[in-house]
């Protein structure tokens, strides 16, 4: 698996956002991204899945180019993304969710989408909240939801848009743990995140981004020690 | 229990021809076919999202057909009924590759000007009838006294296969697309759905289901117009009845036509005041009730259509 990323940029009229990107990451590994708010981390994650088009770049999956592709057709391809504002449907069950994630995503039959829900359910700790609606979930819970649902569908790359926020300090543990225990070598790994040391944790390289511009990408050590992300994660006032 | 009663229904329903009188035949028709048609337009409207309000287009072509189909082709009443819906369907897939470009209040719009268009074109079309109309030719392949049961039956048909459908469709996995981009479309793309081939099959389904019923209403009739069979007020009492009885919702359409077919009756003495009733009565319910008369049932019903927990 390999998920090779190259040139991507987007402007919102004279704002640029994300400002030729090119990051390239393996199957088994897991890239971290950080950067200040507003730096246009979750842009990144809305190029790759397509759900906004780019203005320039390519996003290949295996060789094969996404770029061209609509969001649905890029989950086909096996890339999917977290929310980082949960979206729940509001009518449909926490199980239904999941089945509906196993058979529009990973194209699973009723049966096997079945199975696949109630595993999903157990490996995120959803079991005792699988008969209740997406509307009635608490925050936590929907970002929890958020995880389980890329998960159904049996993703080759999964886009993790800050899904730690809020967590206590123990369930950012048993997440890091989470997210360890999916690594393969059949699946890609994204995960923006402020937290530096759950980022360190699960981790083979973190990618610095700040004003749409990739400022830093090696190996965690270097880049928390790196001159630069201290000085923008100190000087950085959150604004968004 | 519920399935009791239910089921006692339809039996009284179905053997009602044997004790009824013709009248009261013919409104249970009429009941029917706006069951049916409110059920199909729930379908695209409450659980797809496509608020149409060109409905009457396929009620007129769903009309025509039969009466085309049964003159041209010689095909009998009882086999062009189900056809008609079949001719409407298609008019309805040919359409979306334009009407689907349109969104919310746009597609709305852009229904209603597709049904203006369609009725001039049949007004201006000579083997229909233009203007003036067409008799059923067909009316001969039936005995004159079955005519009356034939019609009520044949409504009872499709209202029951309309509601058994969307019943049908909500609990099965395609239920869960249509629901999940109702909810959130960006949210249901996002894990793999496919919004236009949801859209596409909600779309072509009601329009299927609403020619077949309005085949049926104009068999009834044995004469066909374009100002009858294009007219605004079936997409009209269509919306009123869905959404007075609840968008959405399986039970919506049917509480609705009661409704609908209460204040029309009780207050037939006076005239049109029955549809002033009605506009009351719609602008109360969204008031008071935006769930629709279905949400009353709610302490009574299970209304979670959800998907079966086992295999
Ligand atoms: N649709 C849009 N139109 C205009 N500007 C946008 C749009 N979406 C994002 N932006 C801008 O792009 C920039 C990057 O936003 P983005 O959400 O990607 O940041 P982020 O790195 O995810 O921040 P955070 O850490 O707060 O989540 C911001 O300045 C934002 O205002
Ligand atoms: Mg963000």
């Amino acid at each position: 698996m390999m998920l090779e990323v190259r040139g991507l940029a987007k402007a919102f009229g004279a704002l640029t956002v994300i400002d030729d990107v090119s990051v390239t990451v393996s199957g088994g590994q897991a890239l971290g991204v950080m950067g200040p708010n507003g730096a246009g981390k979750s842009t990144f994650f809305d190029l790759l899945t397509g759900i906004t088009p780019a203005d320039a770049g390519q996003v290949c999956l295996n060789g094969t180019d996404l770029s061209r592709l609509s969001t649905e057709a890029r989950v086909r391809h096996g890339l999917v993304r977290a929310f980082q504002i949960p979206k729940p449907f509001a009518t449909l069950t926490v199980r239904e969710h999941l089945i509906l994630a196993a058979t529009a995503g990973a194209g699973l039959d009723r049966k096997a989408a079945l199975r696949e829900a109630d595993n999903v359910l157990e490996r995120t700790g959803l079991t005792g909240l699988a008969a209740q609606t997406g509307g009635s979930l608490r925050l936590l819970d929907r970002k929890r939801l958020e995880l389980a649902k890329t998960l159904a569908t049996r993703p080759r790359v999964i886009l993790l848009d800050e899904i730690s926020g809020g967590l206590t300090e123990g369930e950012v543990h048993a997440l890091v743990d989470l997210i360890h225990s999916l690594k393969s070598p059949d699946l890609v790994i994204l995960w923006i995140e402020h937290i530096a040391h759950a980022l360190s944790a699960t981790c083979d390289r973190i990618m610095m981004l700040h004003l749409g511009r990739k400022v830093i990408e090696d190996t965690p050590d270097k880049v928390t020690s790196d001159a630069r992300v201290r000085e923008l994660y100190l000087g950085a006032v959150p604004h968004a | 229990m519920t399935r009791i009663l239910l089921l006692l229904t339809c039996v009284v329903l179905t053997v009602l021809p044997f004790f009824a009188g013709r009248s009261t035949l013919f409104l249970g028709m009429e009941i029917l076919v706006i069951v049916a048609l409110s059920q199909a337009w729930n379908l695209a409207a409450g659980y797809g999202g496509l608020l149409s309000l060109g409905h009457h287009a396929f009620v007129g072509i769903g009309g025509y057909a039969l009466y085309a189909l049964s003159r041209d082709l010689g095909i009998h009443v009882l086999f062009a009924v189900p056809l008609a819906g079949v001719v409407t369907g298609l008019f309805a897939l040919a359409v979306t590759p334009i009407l689907f470009r349109l969104r919310a209040v746009y597609f709305a719009v852009g229904m209603w000007v597709a049904a203006e268009i369609v009725r001039i074109l049949v007004m201006r079309a000579d083997w229909l009838g233009g203007a003036s109309g067409l008799p059923l030719a067909g009316a001969r392949d039936l005995p004159r006294a079955w005519m009356s049961p034939a019609a009520y039956w044949m409504a009872l048909a499709v209202a029951l296969g309309t509601t058994c459908l969307v019943w049908w469709l909500m609990r099965s996995e395609f239920g869960l697309r249509v629901r999940a981009l109702r909810d959130d479309e960006v949210a249901a793309r996002s894990i793999g759905v496919k919004p236009h081939r949801v859209r596409l099959t909600v779309f072509v389904l009601s329009a299927t289901a609403t020619g077949m019923a309005a085949a049926v209403s104009f068999f009834s009739t044995l004469f066909i117009t374009p100002l009858g069979a294009f007219d605004m007020g079936w997409v009209i009492t269509i919306v009123f009845v869905t959404v007075i009885g609840g968008m959405g919702r399986l039970s919506g359409p049917v509480l609705g036509a009661a409704l609908y077919f209460i204040l029309r009756e009780s207050l037939a003495d006076f005239g049109n005041w029955y549809l002033i009733a009605l506009g009351v009565a719609a602008i109360l319910t969204m008031l008071v009730l935006p769930g629709g008369l279905a949400s009353l049932m709610d302490p009574f019903f299970n209304r979670s259509k959800t998907v079966k927990e086992q295999p």
